[in-house]
């Protein structure tokens, strides 16, 4: 009895959950690239389910999101789309041994009922169409320039949206005739938009890396999640998004 | 100034609104990179981003005034039904989102908008994506700025001064032109500046009505957003360079033309 | 009281309409409810007078076609308004003549000159709107401002005149126009009492050489029994009386009229210490001997005394007159006089009594110098 009640008496007076993990209390704040907005709302969901850890989900340009995790933001997870941003907090220390949970490739999105007529990546040189891409600073910007460098490609491009969201929201109203963005984007839209291939051979393999970031007060919670999307539930969510294995 | 004695309250509530205006400043000013300032200014990026700036706030501008005096007008002058709801809307940009301003502008102007739409069948002409879509983004925003000043002064006359001029054979317009607008000059000139001043920072309804494109529709406001992630040090710059601008333009014009009371009154 | 120069039209006969104002007013505002006719004749000037409240400044407006400063109808406004032959506003035409097209002149009482034009195109501002270039207003505009004298500040800017000149570039800007009409509103109200006299003078020089009809409405007895050929008197939204300055004198038809009237207003040449009675035959005794030229003199009716027989006294003046009127008026009772000096003297009823005060009697009048106003005219 002295035992049990001096756990919990420990657990009061020092503001530990009843877990005691060394936790704080409150949710785990995942920082999440723009292109995982809706899966990671799923993965939320499920972890959710089995976990009672609160999942609370901040999606952006994933370079936004590094500047303001460089700058002191509160995150506990970050999930980005490209491993460059990345890199950059494993160099400044800022998180710990990130692991890619996911791969996904580009292509061509266009508005449901294709009424510019879009075949191919060729037209993206058609000074007469609207065309849309990622800002380059953004990693669906980085990948789309490689993929015209590939096919050797001057892009005639309308505008270039700072992040895939946007630009995938204009494609769908039709404002935009055809954009280069993430093959889950396209899944994601429920027929809004509608893909088409890049030519074969030609691709860019973005890797999605994931990682606790050093300084959470909640690694443990936040480590409890990197696990799952990592393991088997997280590995079926993100393959019915569309999500390649890393 | 009538009396010496000033209260401190007063004094000390606006430092500390000064305070509010100043230490952003300091903040931005403690950043600098002030040895690579002048490499960084001398971008391709920004110089596009300052030239369109400029030329397309002063354009939206223009255009606030070319439509809002008379705007303002009809509603100050002018009796009809819904006109209190016509006063509502008009000041509506000024409590959106800029977002949500420049998607509602989407949804009616833009390709496939409801007016947009026939537009771009007819003529062959869209907004979205063109330096126009900026032009218009930033009119939008800016002109209730316009107008409610301009209201507010065309209200305060007594309209005894136009009777006069009507007395002596002048026709409503040479009336509004020869009496009524210069009577009305200091706040007109206060309020073509607030739109100005809106328009030159507006960046919500640009960016989603107008897009991003150097050179096209990538405004300073714009060209900082885009640096902020990838080249901090150009988006500080650019960020001093349109303090810069600002202040320059804002105290060009004296005071004296801010603080004037509405001519005509009490000679 | 005095007959004006250049007058014309009979003192009681009907004045000519041609080329004049004819305007019938009948407007309804909340309580107040107005119903006026009025005619001014080519060459006349009419004084529109009241007490405030009359409804003075209104009839101007409906005149100028100014009554709503937004432009809207009024839909009470029932008036119809003729001058030059013109129709201007009348159940014959489907909306009012606007006021820029109907030729009338008006100079306001706060004279409402433009702040930010000089007095030059202040005045040029007429013939400009009717379309002549600025160089051809500005000629144009040249001789008004030589008559008003306004020469030396025709280049300044109406916040830096004084009241006095600021009203004369009110008159000279709307004479500027070749009016029809001329309307002044109280125009004398806003000046100190030497300003007063300047402008009246002034006015008084215009008036008489303006072909047209002027209407001066005003609420001061003396602009408008000095220069006025007829009095229209309004009160509570009616014309009560009108008439020529001496017949409103004589035969006042209301306590207003009456009160008006007597204030036995003349006017004369002084020179040491004397007034000759401008058309009377006879000289008052004033106090201020220094005083020459043209004066208007005033005698408040309870200065006059009245006596039986000739008095003696420190009294100046002393003249023998009869009585030509008695009317109880609440407690006083007013007597007017007839020649030398036609006035108003207000007494006791018992005095009347004691003395058999009647129509036709002799009496005695006597006014001390010092009791006599006198002001240049």
């Amino acid at each position: 009895m002295v035992g049990l009640s001096a756990t919990v008496l420990a657990a009061c007076t020092s503001g530990v959950s009843s877990d005691g993990t060394g936790d704080a209390g409150g949710p785990v704040l995942v920082f999440a690239a723009s292109s995982l907005t809706d899966v990671v709302a799923d993965l939320e969901a499920a972890f959710e389910a089995v976990d009672d850890v609160d999942i609370d989900v901040s999606a952006a340009g994933s370079s936004a999101l590094g500047v303001q995790i460089e700058e002191g933001a509160p995150a506990d997870v970050a999930a980005f789309a490209d491993t460059g941003v990345m890199a950059r907090l494993v160099d400044a220390a800022l998180v710990d041994d990130p692991s890619v949970f996911a791969t996904n490739d580009l292509t061509i999105a266009v508005p449901r009922g294709n009424t510019a007529g879009v075949a191919s990546i060729d037209d993206f040189a058609r000074d007469e169409l609207l065309l849309g891409g990622c800002a380059r600073q953004v990693p669906c910007g980085g990948y789309a320039t490689q993929i015209f460098d590939m096919v050797g490609i001057e892009p005639s491009l309308d505008t270039e949206e700072p992040d895939v969201r946007s630009l995938t929201s204009k494609v769908a109203i039709g404002e935009l005739d055809a954009a280069i963005v993430y093959a889950t984007d396209v899944l994601a839209s429920d027929g809004d938009l509608v893909g088409i291939d890049l030519p074969s051979g030609v691709s860019v393999a973005a890797e999605y890396p994931i990682a606790v970031i050093a300084d959470s007060d909640r690694p443990a919670a936040a480590q409890r999640f990197v696990d799952f999307v990592l393991g088997p539930e997280g590995r079926s969510i993100l393959d019915e998004a569309g999500f390649g294995a890393p | 100034m009538i009396g010496r004695r000033r209260p401190l309250v007063l004094i000390a509530l606006a430092l500390v609104a000064v305070a509010l205006f100043v230490l952003p400043l300091i903040g931005l000013l403690g950043v600098t990179p002030w040895s690579r300032l002048g490499a960084l200014l001398a971008d391709e990026v920004v110089v596009d981003a300052l030239v369109l700036s400029l030329w397309t706030s002063l354009a939206s501008a223009g255009l606030c005034v070319l439509f809002g005096v008379p705007l303002a007008w009809v509603l100050s002058r002018v009796e009809f039904v819904g006109r209190s709801f016509v006063r509502a809307i008009v000041t509506l940009p000024m409590v959106l989102p800029p977002v949500v301003g420049g998607a509602a502008l989407l949804f009616a102007l833009g390709r496939r908008g409801v007016v947009g739409q026939p537009l771009d069948e007819v003529v062959g002409f869209s907004f979205p994506f063109s330096v126009w879509g900026v032009v218009l983004a930033n009119t939008f925003v800016a002109m209730p700025f316009l107008v409610v000043t301009v209201e507010g002064a065309l209200s305060s006359l007594d309209g005894r001064h136009e009777g006069a001029a009507a007395s002596l054979g002048a026709s409503p317009l040479t009336v509004f032109r020869r009496v009524t607008l210069p009577m009305i000059a200091p706040s007109l000139r206060a309020g073509a500046v607030l739109a100005w001043a809106r328009a030159f920072g507006e960046f919500g309804a640009t960016v989603t009505f107008a897009g991003n494109l150097q050179g096209r529709t990538q405004t300073l406001p714009l060209a900082v957003f885009v640096s902020l992630d990838s080249n901090r040090d150009a988006a500080i710059a650019i960020s001093l360079l349109m303090v810069a601008v600002s202040i320059v333009v804002l105290m060009a014009l004296r005071s004296r033309w801010w603080s004037r009371a509405p001519i005509g009154l009490g000679s | 009281m005095v007959r004006r120069r250049n007058r014309v039209g009979s003192e009681s006969g009907e004045p000519s309409r041609a080329g004049g104002l004819d305007a019938r007013i009948r407007l309804d505002r909340g309580g107040f409810s107005i119903d006026v006719d009025l005619q001014v004749a080519p060459g006349e000037t009419a004084a529109l007078l009241g007490p405030n409240g009359a409804g003075k400044s209104t009839s101007l407006a409906v005149i100028a076609g100014l009554h709503d400063a937004n432009g809207a109808a009024e839909p009470s406004n029932r008036s119809d308004v003729i001058l030059a032959g013109r129709v201007l506003a009348g159940a014959t035409l489907q909306r009012a003549v606007p006021p820029d097209e109907r030729r009338i002149g008006v100079v306001f009482q706060d004279h409402l000159l433009f702040d930010q034009l000089s007095v030059l195109d202040n005045v040029a501002f007429g013939p400009r709107s009717a379309g002549l270039s600025r160089a051809a207003s500005r000629a144009a505009a040249l001789p008004w401002i030589d008559c008003l004298e306004l020469g030396d500040v025709a280049g300044r800017r109406p916040a830096t005149l004084s009241g006095g000149q600021a009203q004369r570039v009110a008159i000279a800007r709307a004479l500027a126009c070749d009016p029809d009409l001329l309307l002044f509103d109280e125009p004398l109200a806003a000046l100190d009492v030497e300003t007063r006299t300047q402008v009246r003078r002034a006015l008084r020089d215009r008036l008489d050489a303006f072909a047209g009809p002027r209407l001066l409405v005003t609420h001061d007895p003396a602009d408008a029994f000095l220069l006025a050929d007829r009095l229209h008197v309004i009160e509570d939204g009616r014309i009560t009386q009108v008439g020529s300055p001496d017949e409103i004198r004589r035969r006042p038809a209301t306590t207003y009229v009456a009160a008006l009237a007597g204030t036995n207003l003349f006017t004369g040449i002084a020179s040491g210490g004397g007034v000759r009675l401008d058309g009377l035959d006879h000289t008052l005794r004033i106090s201020d001997s220094a005083i020459s030229g043209h004066v208007a003199v005033a005698l408040h009716p309870r200065s006059i005394s009245l006596h039986g027989n000739r008095p003696e006294g420190s009294q100046r003046n002393v003249w023998a007159s009869t009585v030509e009127l008695v009317e109880g008026m609440g407690n006083v009772v007013r007597v007017t006089l007839a020649a030398p000096i036609p006035l108003a003297v207000d007494v006791t009823p018992g005095a009347v009594a004691d003395m058999g005060i009647a129509p036709g009697s002799s009496v005695w009048a006597a006014v001390k110098a010092t009791e006599i106003t006198t002001t240049p005219a």
